[in-house]
């Protein structure tokens, strides 16, 4: 499920500044493991995040907001409609750049943590940190529905209660993978906020791949296309073949 | 036991796979056809993209179906003359089904065109069969010959096409325009709705050739064998969705159902395979129609671009 040990190496992660106002926090980050595996017998895993703020004012509450963005594609988004009795694809939109996955995680929620400008500007979220340069319509059914169906696979999840403080200066936070997870880079952010205003950002990555049988059936399938397909055929006769041996007393 | 498939990207129940390979079998088995008209529609509904499903499917329907070739030539039971003549117009049928699914797959239609082809077909083959066995059934009960035999001066249209050519094994005599024509025709819908075509392909050389049922089957297998194979070429060569590892349990499972279903099928009169297959046919039919009439759960859907469906 989980990879094996030897790739839970944890990815330690220097600070970054480039957010944040005066205050001297820093945070760092590590995720765990560093590399997800899709084996033959994968079926979902997670990667647990640690964080810990540096230079610390004890007078001071943090919150912490933990972004997972996961490779991005281009999305259609189809509205069926009835024609003459019969539910067919009409109108289309397409979106382009839209994460696959797409998890933030909070430790309390988001209204409590900064107000909703301060949200909007640092694009801090789930509605404004799926588009790259803009923020969800909510009146637009296509935008709408588009996170409605992906929150309902599973591939969006906005959790508020989701990090947990293990001291006030230490939280951890596990967010689950689909099992239908794209391989490639995900990038992980972290957000401190200290009485409503973003005090320390950094980020993180982990990256998604298959091995083993999976991976060698899928790159072949790709890069190595004809002779993939008469290997698959050839795998079919050979079976048929056996079948007819094995039962041919019968 | 969960396995993941690398090519629909989607782990799935091993036991589930092979439960599905086994039971599809066992019907293949039992009337003599692919079974890819079941199939398709069931790994659909286990959350496989139709694209995915029916290319791999196409593998799966090459072992079954060659598995059958086999045991029908031991018996003699294959016009190889005339697998020959299907096979020609079949090349080309399936070369002409792959283009057409490409061009319906960009056009965003081919999920719609796939249940519109389900719905007709099936419907329309699954009650003809139903009529026709249901009255064949009837008239056994009445003591009177069956309306399949061979009468002499039963011509129609058909036998009056040129380019007439004796068909040794099965003892008939027939212009091979028809032959070929028939051998196009099904590789074409074989390849966009993922299924052999045996269904179709039977009836036709019965009602539409007159061949006769001892080497009907055989001869159906050799072309399905065939383009199948051709199929799972050039659906891994176009649009890379063949997922071996899902064939490959699909079809573990496919060829020990057949053998099964076969020992079943010898202790029924042809006339009740006939209605069962027929009955069997018409409801998938039905649940394609129910679905397309049917408001959807989900009025929008969301499609990867540059991917799968």
């Amino acid at each position: 499920m989980i990879a094996p040990l030897r790739h839970i190496a944890g990815s330690l992660v220097a600070v970054g500044l480039q957010c944040c106002s005066a205050g001297a926090e820093q945070v760092i980050a590590t995720v765990a493991p560093s590399t997800i595996l899709i084996g033959s017998n994968y079926s979902g895993g997670s990667i647990v995040v640690f964080g810990a703020i540096a230079n610390d004012q004890p007078s001071r509450s943090y919150d912490a907001v933990v972004t997972v963005t996961g490779p991005r594609q281009d999305l259609l988004v189809r509205r069926k409609e009835r024609v003459l009795g019969i539910w067919v694809n009409r109108l289309s939109r397409t979106f382009p750049d839209v994460p696959s996955f797409l998890a933030v995680f909070a430790n309390r929620p988001f209204d409590a943590i900064a107000s909703a400008d301060t949200l909007l500007h640092h694009r801090v979220g789930l509605k404004h940190s799926i588009f790259v340069d803009k923020t969800v319509d909510e009146d637009d059914p296509f935008a709408t529905n588009l996170i409605r169906t992906r929150i309902d696979e599973s591939l969006y999840i906005e959790q508020p209660n989701g990090v947990s403080f293990v001291s006030p200066a230490v939280f951890r936070v596990e967010i689950p993978l689909p099992k239908r997870a794209l391989i490639g880079t995900y990038d992980v952010d972290l957000m401190i906020f200290a009485g409503g205003a973003p005090v320390a950002r950094t980020r993180s990555t982990f990256l998604v791949e298959k091995i083993g049988v999976a991976q060698f059936v899928a790159t072949a399938s790709v890069d190595h296309s004809l002779i993939y397909g008469l290997a698959t055929m050839g795998m079919a006769l050979l079976t048929g073949w056996i079948a007819s041996i094995a039962f041919r007393r019968g | 036991m969960a396995i993941y498939l690398p090519i629909a990207d989607l782990p799935v129940s091993i036991f589930v796979l092979l439960a599905l390979g086994l039971a599809v079998g066992f019907v293949s088995g039992m009337f003599g056809v692919g079974g890819g008209f079941l199939m398709t529609p069931l790994l659909i509904f286990l959350g496989v993209s139709p694209g995915v499903a029916v290319a791999s499917v196409a593998t799966h329907i090459t072992a079954s179906s060659f598995s059958g070739t086999i045991s029908y030539w031991r018996r003699r039971a294959v016009d190889i003359q005339m697998a020959m003549a299907l096979l020609t117009g079949g090349l080309l049928g399936t070369s002409s089904g792959i283009w057409l699914f490409a061009m319906l797959r960009s056009l965003g239609q081919l999920d719609l065109m796939i249940s519109f082809s389900y719905l007709i077909l099936l419907t329309m083959v699954g009650g003809l069969m139903v009529m026709e066995s249901v009255r064949s059934i009837l008239r056994q009960r009445q003591n009177k010959p069956s309306l399949l035999r061979r009468s002499g001066g039963a011509h129609t249209w058909v036998h009056g096409l040129p380019l007439k050519f004796r068909f040794r094994r099965s003892k008939i005599y027939i212009s091979v325009i028809p032959v070929f024509g028939i051998g196009y025709v099904i590789a074409v819908i074989g390849v966009i709705m993922g299924i052999g075509g045996g269904f179709l392909l039977v009836p036709m050389l019965i009602y539409v050739l007159r061949v006769p049922t001892a080497t009907v089957i055989g001869t159906a297998a050799v072309l399905t064998t065939a383009t199948m194979a051709l199929a799972t070429v050039m659906h891994a060569l176009t649009n890379h969705l063949v997922d071996a590892i899902l064939a490959l349990v699909l079809m573990t499972g496919g060829v020990i159902g057949a053998q099964f279903g076969a020992r079943s099928a010898q202790n029924l009169a042809p006339e009740r395979l006939r209605f069962l297959l027929g009955f069997l046919i018409l409801a998938v039919g039905f649940r394609f129609g129910y679905e397309l009439i049917t408001p959807p759960d989900h009025v929008y859907a969301i499609r990867v671009l540059g991917a799968d469906l």
